[in-house]
């Protein structure tokens, strides 16, 4: 098992340089002229020209790789809207997207998999009906109706929460809702199908046959086979938070990192969207990581490979 | 052998629904099995076999199946009207069961001494007791290195030493009925006799009544008291080992004896017979054998249904057919 961590935190080190690559390249993927792009539509030839030699544009890729990296390391690469240095500018934003997905992710993660459980034991009963019917709707929600609604009602209506900004837990509530409301549903119903599948394997039939008692055989000869596919999902889901929640972000008032990636897109802040995507890819990798490594744990056939 | 009758099948009928319809899978089975002996069950693929033995297990699903009539009397009780969590304490301790697939029977993501020491603590032993009794179980059925085994997860054994976990797992509550079902099927054919010839000694050992399904006549042969041969649904005909191999008389039962194959070669299903298992959605009318048939006749047997009757100058042989052979 430690073998198997080791080995995958090696893998770490490529997979993290080729991240950085991407998301250097990125710049030079879009059509046309990374200056004149950074520099704007009506910048002038100087200006163009200054940009070039500021970011190095002039210098082969393989420098210009290298010149990016250091001046992530060390500061001098600067955000172009307010000249600090690109990680200062993302740190403190990266962090608050980091807090929301989490609350959201281990909501989700407990609701799904409660429910999913639940829907399972009780397969074909009412209360499994009510769960699905829920969850469907869940996963059909658009994100922006769901926020403004809990806003409506929570906030203007009910006066209970605030409607938006950081501050204490009241504030992040109503965001983690809105973000982990299809992703609990869709863990619930990925948690239900899985534990299904699993109910219906001969090793629990084995389990009956043994007479070890229904609870056992349901919250662990069941669940730890029917939570291999969950993590998986879980892990995803996660991922996807921390890249798709621009949207709650927004409705929010949420100083996250997606919401101030979109702004620089706009802005044409070019070093921050970079090291912004550099970020988020890194930690998506992470998550990745814990999610074999987690199933790796549930699963000893895994282990060996 | 003793003559008290450990467990008894009367009457017993199990139908399932399905989308298709209603499959009328177990019609009117009955059996007496004794203390110590080993009944064979044997009939071709479909004809009931392993839903018959569930019964006693109390694990049909239900839905789908329906369980419309019959008794199981075990040791005095029956086991058809028995509470859920009775039926639990007596699962996996008085009476054990295992199974046709060695390879998907253990879970996959626990040791094997996880599993033993949940069905020994399931039953009231103690985590130490349970440890121990593990253990011995697990040299009773001449495992080498017991403990090394408990430390390993399925994947890590081969298919005939999880079938041994399995036997070691169905002796460790010391059942007084084990139940195996095509235990052997699976495995290769060295590997087969092994489980056999196991099975065999550990029922002498712990004086066990032993329920042993299969589909092969050779294997009950060697191993079996008494046999009671099932056709899609019915027992077509029961006896002692000695009544059905030097007098059998159900044309199925003769069809089968025909197909024993030599005992080394591991044997697929039968097909020697002609024709297939009937549809139970819609079984044939009156002897359900009639369509595959030689001595059928027309306007008895494919009307009427034959019952199982003990044949007069045969005590204990059975026998359900209007035509037998040498009748
Ligand atoms: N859960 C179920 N739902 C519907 N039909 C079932 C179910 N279980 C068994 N049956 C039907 O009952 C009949 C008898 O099946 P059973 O498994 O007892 O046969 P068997 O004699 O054990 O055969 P095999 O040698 O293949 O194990 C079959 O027609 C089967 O399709
Ligand atoms: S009852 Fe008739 S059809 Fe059935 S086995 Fe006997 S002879 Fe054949
Ligand atoms: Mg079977």
């Amino acid at each position: 098992m430690s073998n198997f961590i080791l080995r995958r935190l090696l893998l770490l080190i490529p997979i993290f340089i080729g991240v950085s690559i991407l998301s250097f390249l990125m710049m030079h993927l879009i059509p046309g002229d990374p200056a004149r792009i950074m520099a704007g539509q009506d910048a002038t030839y100087q200006e163009i020209q200054s940009i070039r030699v500021e970011f190095g544009l002039d210098k082969s890729l393989p420098v210009q790789y290298v010149l990016f990296m250091k001046g992530v390391m060390d500061g001098s690469l600067k955000s172009i809207k307010t000249q600090r240095p690109v990680l200062k500018e993302i740190y403190p934003r990266f962090l608050n997207t980091l807090e929301l997905s989490l609350v959201s992710i281990v909501i989700s993660a407990f609701l799904g998999l409660g429910f999913g459980i639940v829907a399972a034991v009780k397969h074909n009963s009412w209360l499994d009906n009510l769960v699905m019917g829920f969850s469907l709707f869940g996963i059909s929600m658009p994100v922006f109706w769901l926020g403004i609604l809990l806003i409506i009602v929570f906030a203007l209506i009910l006066g209970w929460l605030p409607a938006a900004g950081k501050g204490g837990i009241q504030h992040i509530i109503l965001p983690s809702i809105t973000l982990g409301m299809a992703t609990s549903a869709i863990i619930a119903r990925m948690t239900r199908a899985s534990m299904l599948q699993v109910m219906n394997q001969d090793f629990i039939r084995t389990a009956d046959a043994f007479g070890i008692p229904q609870r056992k055989i349901i919250y662990k000869y069941t669940l730890k086979n029917a939570l291999i596919p969950v993590v998986t999902v879980i892990g995803l889901q996660f991922g996807y938070m921390l890249g798709g929640a621009v949207l709650t972000e927004s409705v929010f008032g949420w100083p996250g990192l997606g919401r101030f990636i979109v702004d620089s897109i706009f802005a044409r802040d070019y070093p921050v969207v970079q090291v912004g995507i550099m970020l988020i890819a890194l930690t998506f990798v992470l998550v990745n990581l814990l999610v074999d490594i987690t199933y790796a744990f549930l699963d000893p056939r895994i282990r060996r490979r | 052998m003793n003559d008290e009758v450990i467990l008894s099948v009367r009457n017993l009928k199990i139908h399932f629904d399905t989308e298709e319809g209603e499959v009328k899978a177990i019609e009117n089975v009955n059996y007496d099995l004794r203390k110590n002996e080993t009944l064979g069950i044997v009939g071709e693929t479909g004809s009931g076999k392993s839903v018959s033995a569930y019964a006693v297990m109390g694990l049909i699903p239900q839905p789908p199946g329906r369980i419309l009539g019959g008794e199981i009397i075990f040791k005095e009780k029956d086991l058809l009207k028995v509470k859920k969590d009775e039926m639990r304490k007596i699962r996996g301790n008085e009476i054990a069961m295992i199974f046709q697939e060695p390879m998907t029977s253990l879970n996959p993501v626990f040791t094997i001494e996880e599993q033993m020491l949940d069905i020994l603590r399931a039953h009231g032993f103690s985590k130490k007791d349970a440890r121990l009794k593990s253990i011995e179980a697990l040299e009773k059925v001449k495992m080498p290195d017991p403990k090394l085994v408990l430390k390993k997860y399925p994947h890590e054994l081969s298919g005939g030493m999880r079938q041994r976990v399995m036997i070691a797992m169905a002796l460790s509550c010391e059942p007084s009925l084990l139940i195996a079902d095509e235990p052997t099927t699976a495995l290769d054919v060295t590997v087969q006799a092994q489980i056999l010839k196991l099975l065999k000694r550990m029922q002498e050992e712990y004086n066990m009544s032993v329920l042993l399904i299969t589909h092969d006549l050779g294997v009950v042969a060697q191993n079996c008291d008494s046999i009671a041969v099932m056709y899609a649904g019915n027992i077509v005909e029961y006896g002692s080992a000695e009544q059905i191999f030097e007098r059998g008389m159900h044309p199925y039962t003769k069809g089968l004896l025909k197909a024993i194959p030599p005992l080394e070669e591991k044997t697929e299903k039968l097909n020697v017979i002609p024709g297939v298992v009937p549809n139970l959605i819609y079984p044939p009318q009156g002897c359900r054998f009639h369509p595959r048939c030689g001595r059928a006749t027309r306007g008895k047997c494919d009307v009427e249904i034959p019952t199982l009757e003990e044949i007069k100058d045969d005590p204990g042989h059975k026998l359900a057919c209007f035509n037998p052979y040498g009748g």
